[in-house]
């Protein structure tokens, strides 16, 4: 026994160090400066990165008896996540609406959810996935509700309301898979249900329906989207980044390991998911075409960009997972960088209607610039990143013989380009209320920097990334069909 | 009918009832004393399944500790004596939304024949504690984990602010 959690530990320092870290941060924030917080929560996301950095080779063993997994699929996703804590950790830093008396546990929440991101993005066992679900829902209810407005308070209660719901619809798919199994942990449920006879298969498809449930809301797919704009008008901005991005990653995680497990029933589900993704981007653009305030613009472009994102994961090849990873680091940087940019803004001038933006080329042409390149790399135009990811997502799905569907997704693409313009528009051409010139502050410059860099880069000189991410996905020789075999 | 099968009807009827008065009590005071009915009927239904350990939790958490907290929030807040109505502007779309959920899972049940008992479940107190530092080490951790969240988090929501009066 002993033995088993030594090698467990051993596989599993970047969450140590994240979780230790998270501890650390709201044991210490009751007692120092946010400024000594933030420090703390640095050294924990440069352990945990470069312990991550050292666990690059798969570990074969079941670690902590099977509840968690250390495969490649997880390696890119605990990626994914960190890197989005990071972002997010130098947005709150910034963020002049979040109270400093209270930033410090702020910083220790992010980073406890960015532990729950983690752990959400190798787990292998239904009640670890449940409660690392969990870890991610209150953290973020709490940060919705970290500002003194009524609003956020509101945002939070709703947010709280409709996850709860989500939740317990979850909790009766994840009983219901138990009793007719009797097992816990995905491969042991996959290989049951692989033989599973008829009355029993129906239980099992309404099973799998209610568990799709919780993970849709997660990830805000129609028609479970419902609170998205509500929940990110009322968070503070950079909570709103976050939940952007962060639930999307390890909701994508979760799907990918469920839907694996749930193999044998997924001709039954296929066309309704296929459906419903290309509901979302569409009802997603639809939505975003009217909208006045940035962050409801943005949740909706979120919920267009989640339905470009399922592309990968309906088609149900390696070529997809592929794609579904490269648009995800693409989606991650061009987001987030999006929202540094809002997030200065909102820091200047304390408003979130779209006339913000109007002349910003003349109060701060490097902001003005970069905003730009992030809406052109969400719009999917060459040579940015975005535009790579996207021609993946697509491709994966016109060689599967879905044609059909990349179509809508291009024309829905195209739709999209009206208000991501719309945005460029006002800042360049309309004309302007305020001249003074806008500084943002280091931290927003260092993140919105480093987006900028990704989004050009990566754009430009894909092919690294693109060899590694194919290498990764397929080193274990079966990819997709069987990521998570033992 | 069989028996053993009386006690379980009791109990189940009890908790629809109490179910039924949560939902459409007038009285958050009442609906918060037809929740400790709900979930006493619950771990009456534990102890009939023979998991008697898990209605000892239930009682202990659920009666002792979550009712009596809903019921110090109700009376903190001084709503207790009023007559709130519920949310009843979409009382029967909620109503048909849980009845569809409903009548989908007996439909999936109704034909199953349910094993007696999980191979290898570890039902008596002694496994379960076994299976709680051994196999499930790593989510029992992390519950601990997500206890300091919510915690922490509730204070820093509730404190007082400068934009606040």
């Amino acid at each position: 026994m002993g033995l088993v959690l030594g090698e467990s530990l051993r596989a599993w320092w970047p969450e140590a160090c994240l979780g230790l870290g998270s501890l650390l941060a709201v044991l210490l924030s009751a007692f120092v400066p946010a400024k000594t917080v933030r420090a703390v929560a640095w050294a924990a996301l440069a352990a945990s990165a470069l312990a991550l950095w050292r666990t690059t080779a798969p570990t074969p063993t079941d670690i902590f008896y099977g509840v968690i997994v250390c495969d490649a699929l997880g390696l890119a996703f605990r990626w994914l996540a960190l890197g989005t804590v990071a972002l997010v950790l130098l947005m709150v830093v910034g963020a002049r609406e979040i109270e400093e008396a209270y930033r410090g546990e702020a910083i220790g929440l992010l980073l406890f959810v960015g532990f729950g991101l983690l752990l959400l993005s190798e787990a292998n066992h239904l009640l670890m996935a449940y409660l690392a679900l969990e870890l991610v829902s209150l953290g973020s209810y709490l940060l919705v509700g970290f500002l003194p407005q009524r609003r956020s308070a509101e945002a939070a209660l709703k947010y709280l309301l409709f996850g709860a719901l989500a939740s317990g619809v979850m909790l009766f798919g994840m009983s219901l898979l138990f009793g007719l199994t009797g097992e816990l942990s995905f491969p042991a449920l996959a290989s049951s249900l692989a033989g599973i006879g008829s009355p029993m298969r129906e239980a099992a498809l309404l099973a799998a329906l209610l568990m799709l449930v919780g993970v849709a809301f997660k990830i805000s797919m129609v028609p479970f989207h419902l609170w998205t704009p509500d929940v990110y008008e009322g968070a503070p901005v950079a909570v709103t980044a976050f939940l952007s991005v962060g639930p999307k990653v390890a909701g994508l995680a979760l799907l990918l390991r469920l839907c694996e497990v749930l193999q044998p029933l997924w001709p039954a589900l296929a066309p309704m998911v296929l459906g419903l993704t290309v509901l979302t981007m569409t009802l997603g653009n639809l939505a975003a075409l009217t909208q006045t305030n940035v962050k409801r613009l943005l949740a909706y472009s979120t919920i267009a960009q989640v339905g470009y994102l399922l592309i990968g994961f309906v088609v149900q090849t390696p070529a997809g997972l592929q794609a579904l990873i490269v648009y995800l680091t693409a989606y991650l940087f061009m987001n987030l960088g999006l929202f540094a940019c809002v997030q200065a803004l909102v820091n200047d001038t304390g408003q979130e209607s779209l006339t913000v933006f109007q002349g910003l080329y003349r109060r701060a042409p490097w902001l003005a610039l970069s905003t730009a390149l992030f809406l052109l790399s969400l719009a999917g135009l060459p040579p940015l990143f975005g535009f790579i990811g996207k021609f993946m997502l697509f491709d994966a799905a016109i060689q599967t013989g879905q044609g059909w569907l990349a179509i809508a997704a291009i024309l829905n693409s195209a739709m999209a380009v009206y208000y991501y313009v719309n945005i460029i528009r006002l800042m360049y051409a309309a004309p302007t209320g305020a001249t003074t010139a806008l500084r943002p502050c280091l931290g927003l410059r260092v993140a919105a920097g480093v987006c900028v860099a990704a989004v050009l880069g990566l754009g430009l000189w894909p092919s690294p990334l693109l060899a590694r991410v194919q290498a990764r996905l397929s080193v274990e020789g079966r990819a997709y069909s069987a990521i998570i075999r033992p | 009918m069989n028996t053993a099968a009386v006690p379980l009807a009791i109990l189940s009827a009890l908790v629809l009832v109490g179910a039924l008065w949560v939902v459409t009590l007038h009285n958050l005071f009442r609906a918060a004393l037809s929740l400790g009915l709900v979930f006493l009927g619950i771990a009456g239904l534990f102890i009939c399944l023979g998991a008697e350990f898990l209605a000892l939790v239930q009682l202990l958490i659920y009666v002792g500790a979550i009712l009596v907290l809903i019921i110090f929030a109700i009376m903190l807040t001084n709503s207790w004596q009023r007559e709130t109505l519920p949310a009843s502007r979409q009382r029967l779309p909620a109503a048909l939304a849980a009845l569809a959920l409903f009548a989908l899972l007996a439909r999936a049940t109704w034909v199953l024949a349910w094993p007696a008992q999980i191979p290898g479940g570890a039902t008596r107190l002694k496994d379960l504690g076994l299976v709680l530092v051994k196999t499930l080490v790593l989510p029992f951790e992390v519950i601990s984990l997500i206890f300091v969240v919510v915690v922490v988090g509730a204070i820093a929501v509730a404190a007082p602010r400068k934009g606040q009066s």
